[in-house]
């Protein structure tokens, strides 16, 4: 009852202009989580640039998800320790910031008989425009998830990895009025997915950046991250140990560091990227 | 012309016998027991679904007397509806007066007099006054009798109705029940009557407490169970009151009970009077 | 599993003429033998016999208007209802909210009963429908937080809630019946099975007036609705303010069901089989969901009371036990569809 009669902070009256040049798509200053004397994300500082794709590595329990709850605004109230586009994340309007940051979740339960179509055009209900129009755009962007051919299809009829790239259609259609000012943010996108499709998501995701759209991922995956990450934050026990390109982030004592599991790390022989692989038998 | 003439004499007709011919529904166990009792049954086209016994079921039954439906009784097409004062509701009996039904809401209680006021008011609707005089003074003399067989205060004794029902606690009856009004016309006490009124649930401790000397139940408990030592096989505390050691349960026919005081009570305060009091 | 949505002019034009004869036959429909000239005559208030034009304007066109708007509401709230708590076996009746706005009735009318006398048109406007909201609304909220947790709602906890809830509803109705006399006691019984047979003007503008208000204002949030089924982050994710929705979408559900239950009892499963049907013909949309099954929950009522009407004339079935004849199988086959769910 208590929760039901809280009260919504979106003071939209402070909020100006978000097209501020250069503004830093995504800034964390000084963030920290504390849940029940633990504390899940200590201090963390990051910006994000514009068109930049960058992965979150680390652990079981280092506080990635929670990091990413904080962001999309599902947990913690951010005060000004979060900016989007320059503007303190807590003065955006509702309505205005869906235009702008869309989420991914892991897992989407949705029990209702919608069709796969159906379910990329929800994505459309913060835009200002027709619904004709958002059905084209949907369409579009099942296109490019390569969902196109499931667009009559019940959506719980569909496989895990089907759904994800209908969600991920979804969000695509989200934030398509975003003018190159928009977030995206995935939460191991991956995790359903085969091998192809795992490359194929991240292959959109690094044409979406090419677009003007800045992309903040956790992956589980080292080696999909080295391949198609511009940045690495590696995070352990709620700090930020390593913020870097993928070749300085992916060596063997990072690894162990984070990780405490020893690896081997190599260069990819001809695209240079780091390739992880396990110190077997040790 | 012919017409015409005909229409006038149906019209004489009608009027001068307006009140021996009409078409009447009656919305009450006792008041039906009173018309048929009158000898005015022929003009009867409905009653309520506590009346069945009386005519069974060869009459439209309208349902619950408390839920009457305005359609359900206009299609019997009556002039007058009989009812008591629990009947409704009140949007209906409003809506009935408008398409022209006549309602008589008949008196209430459970004493002698309110019986006899119920049969002078059904005896005038139904045009019955002669009869009624006759059913009056049997009303009398089962009365007179009664009071004539009723102990003094002293050597009356302690009775109690029971409602048993499988699987639900015994209901006793308090004031304002026809089974009180029986009681005491049979020429006992009622202890339940000082403290509850209307039907409630009873412990077996309050049973206890009362120390009944005959305990009451309905003609059909008693035939489910089969006979007095089953009764008190199958409820083991009524077994322990001063009433089940001596055995004396006795039943009273369902329809004395349903509704208020009717005549055929007065029959059962009598037979029961008889059983109790071995005249 | 292919999704064909049929044009949506496809399913509401014959929805709606299916309406229209149902509610022209309901009133030439009745137990008492009416013809079709003397029924047309009546309704054009031409001269007809006087207990013929009573039954054609006060009975059947009421009780024909109270259907339409009471099924209209009881399907428009079990749709929202089932939307909010993304769950398809959400019903008012079966998840308390019937029970919570029942008890609050009843209370009203014990409380103030020793006033009826001086203000009848108070009481059955005003104190009993005022209170069947609050133990309506009251019931969605506790059902609604011990039910959900960041997943959704399970499915099991809401029904034993509302298990929970009916019970002590049902016990403090008992504690009710306990004080009231042997005749008002019936008369709880018959209306908790629910009659249409209230169906004066003041009810019936009552009952049109929040039939309007939940459409109005449901039908803005359709859109919100369908982001809502996808769980309350990704809605909140999607710019809507889920908990003003919520709240908003509990407060307007409890009042339709409140009214529903004061005017007219407890009647089961309407909201419950609507929604389904709603479903199985144009979809989940609630844009296009929320108007069919207003339609639809209409027609089903109507249907309902002129088989309670007619079935035992002269007497008449309450229309609940008609709605829960039709209803519960209905429930029994959903459960066994989710069974691996639940």
């Amino acid at each position: 009852m208590l929760r039901l009669l809280a009260k919504t902070p979106h003071p939209a009256h402070h909020f100006n202009d978000i097209h501020i040049p250069q503004a830093a798509p995504l800034q964390v200053s000084h963030l920290s989580y504390q849940v029940q004397q633990q504390t899940l994300v200590d201090d963390i500082s990051f910006a994000l640039k514009h068109g930049e794709l960058c992965v979150v590595l680390g652990p079981n329990g280092a506080g990635k998800s929670s990091l990413l709850k904080l962001i999309s605004g599902e947990i913690g109230l951010a005060g000004h320790n979060i900016r989007l586009f320059g503007q303190p994340r807590d003065i955006w309007p509702d309505g205005l910031l869906a235009q702008h940051l869309a989420i991914l979740p892991q897992h989407s339960q949705l029990s209702f008989a919608f069709s796969a179509l159906e379910v990329a055009q929800l994505g459309g209900l913060s835009l200002p425009v027709s619904q004709d129009k958002i059905r084209r755009i949907a369409e579009q962007n099942m296109q490019a998830t390569d969902v196109l051919h499931l667009a009559q299809r019940a959506y719980p009829s569909l496989s895990g990895g089907e759904k994800q790239r209908v969600h991920l259609a979804r969000v695509l259609t989200q934030l398509s009025n975003a003018n190159n000012h928009g977030l995206l943010i995935l939460d191991e996108p991956t995790s359903a997915l085969d091998l192809a499709q795992q490359h194929k998501v991240l292959q959109l995701c690094q044409r979406l950046c090419q677009q003007g759209i800045t992309v903040l991922m956790v992956l589980h995956d080292l080696n999909l991250a080295a391949q198609y990450a511009d940045r690495i934050l590696l995070l352990k026990s709620g700090q930020l140990r390593v913020d870097s390109a993928p070749t300085e982030a992916l060596t063997t004592e990072n690894i162990e560091q984070i990780y405490q599991y020893s690896a081997k790390v190599m260069a990819h022989p001809e695209l240079g990227y780091p390739i992880v692989m396990s110190e077997s038998n040790h | 012309m012919m017409r015409a003439i005909s229409l006038l004499l149906i019209s004489l007709v009608f009027s001068s016998t307006a009140l021996a011919n009409n078409k009447i529904v009656s919305a009450g166990a006792t008041i039906t027991e009173i018309i048929y009792a009158l000898g005015a049954q022929q003009q009867l086209v409905g009653t309520d679904v506590t009346s069945n016994k009386w005519h069974n079921g060869t009459l439209p039954d309208v349902g619950y007397h408390r839920a009457l439906t305005v359609e359900g009784l206009l299609s019997l097409t009556p002039d007058l509806l009989i009812a008591s004062k629990e009947a409704g509701p009140d949007t209906t009996l409003q809506l009935l007066q408008q398409a022209g039904v006549q309602i008589t809401i008949v008196s209430s209680g459970n004493r002698i007099e309110d019986l006899k006021q119920r049969i002078n008011e059904i005896a005038q609707q139904t045009g019955k006054e002669e009869q009624a005089s006759n059913l009056n003074n049997k009303v009398d003399a089962l009365a007179n009798q009664l009071q004539q067989q009723t102990p003094a205060k002293a050597q009356q004794q302690k009775a109690i109705f029971l409602l048993l029902r499988e699987g639900s606690p015994a209901s006793l009856a308090g004031k304002d029940t026809p089974a009180d009004a029986i009681i005491n016309l049979m020429g006992a006490t009622n202890p339940a009557a000082t403290t509850i009124s209307s039907y409630k649930p009873a412990s077996a401790e309050a049973l206890l407490a009362m120390a009944p000397d005959v305990i009451l139940v309905s003609h059909r408990t008693l035939k489910a169970l089969g006979s007095v030592e089953a009764l008190l096989a199958a409820h083991p505390m009524l077994a322990a009151t001063p009433a089940g050691q001596a055995k004396r349960v006795f039943s009273i026919a369902g329809t004395s009970l349903i509704g208020e005081l009717g005549i055929s009570s007065l029959h059962e305060a009598l037979r029961l009077n008889n059983q109790v009091y071995g005249n | 599993m292919l999704i064909v949505r049929y044009q949506p002019r496809h399913i509401f034009v014959p929805t709606g003429l299916l309406l229209l004869a149902a509610a022209v036959g309901s009133i030439f429909i009745g137990p008492l033998p009416i013809s079709i000239q003397q029924a047309i005559k009546a309704l054009l208030n031409q001269e007809v016999a006087p207990h013929v034009s009573l039954v054609m304007q006060q009975v059947r066109v009421p009780r024909m208007l109270l259907c339409l708007a009471i099924g209209a509401i009881l399907a428009l709230s079990g749709t929202v209802m089932q939307g909010l708590f993304r769950n398809p076996l959400a019903d008012p009746g079966i998840i308390g909210v019937s029970g919570g706005a029942a008890l609050g009735a009843a209370l009203a009318i014990v409380i103030f009963a020793p006033l009826a006398e001086f203000y009848p048109l108070l009481l059955t406007l005003g104190t009993v429908p005022v209170f069947a909201f609050f133990g309506g609304s009251l019931v969605t909220f506790l059902v609604y937080q011990l039910g959900s947790n960041q997943h959704g709602t399970s499915v099991a906890i809401m029904l034993l809630a509302g298990v929970a809830i009916s019970a002590l509803a049902g016990a403090a109705l008992g504690l009710l019946n306990f004080y009231a006399d042997e005749q008002a006691l019936r008369d709880l019984a018959l209306w908790s099975m629910g009659s249409m047979a209230g169906a004066t003007w003041p009810n019936i503008a009552l009952a049109w007036g929040t039939f309007i208000t939940l459409f109005v204002c449901f039908r803005q949030d359709a859109n919100k609705l369908n982001a809502f089924l996808l769980g309350e982050p990704e809605a909140r994710h999607m710019g809507i303010q889920v908990e003003v929705l919520k709240r908003r979408l509990i407060l307007l559900c409890a009042a339709g069901v409140g009214i529903c239950v004061s005017l007219c009892g407890m009647i089961g499963f309407v909201g419950l089989i609507i929604p389904h049907l709603g479903r199985m013909l144009v979809g989940p949309n609630h844009t296009l969901l929320l108007p069919l099954s207003a339609l639809l929950g209409g027609l089903l009522l109507l249907i309902a009371d002129t088989v309670s009407r007619v079935i035992v004339a002269p007497a008449e079935l309450p229309v609940g036990i008609i709605t829960a004849l039709a209803g519960a199988p209905f429930f029994i086959t959903l459960l066994f569809q989710q069974r691996g769910k639940i």
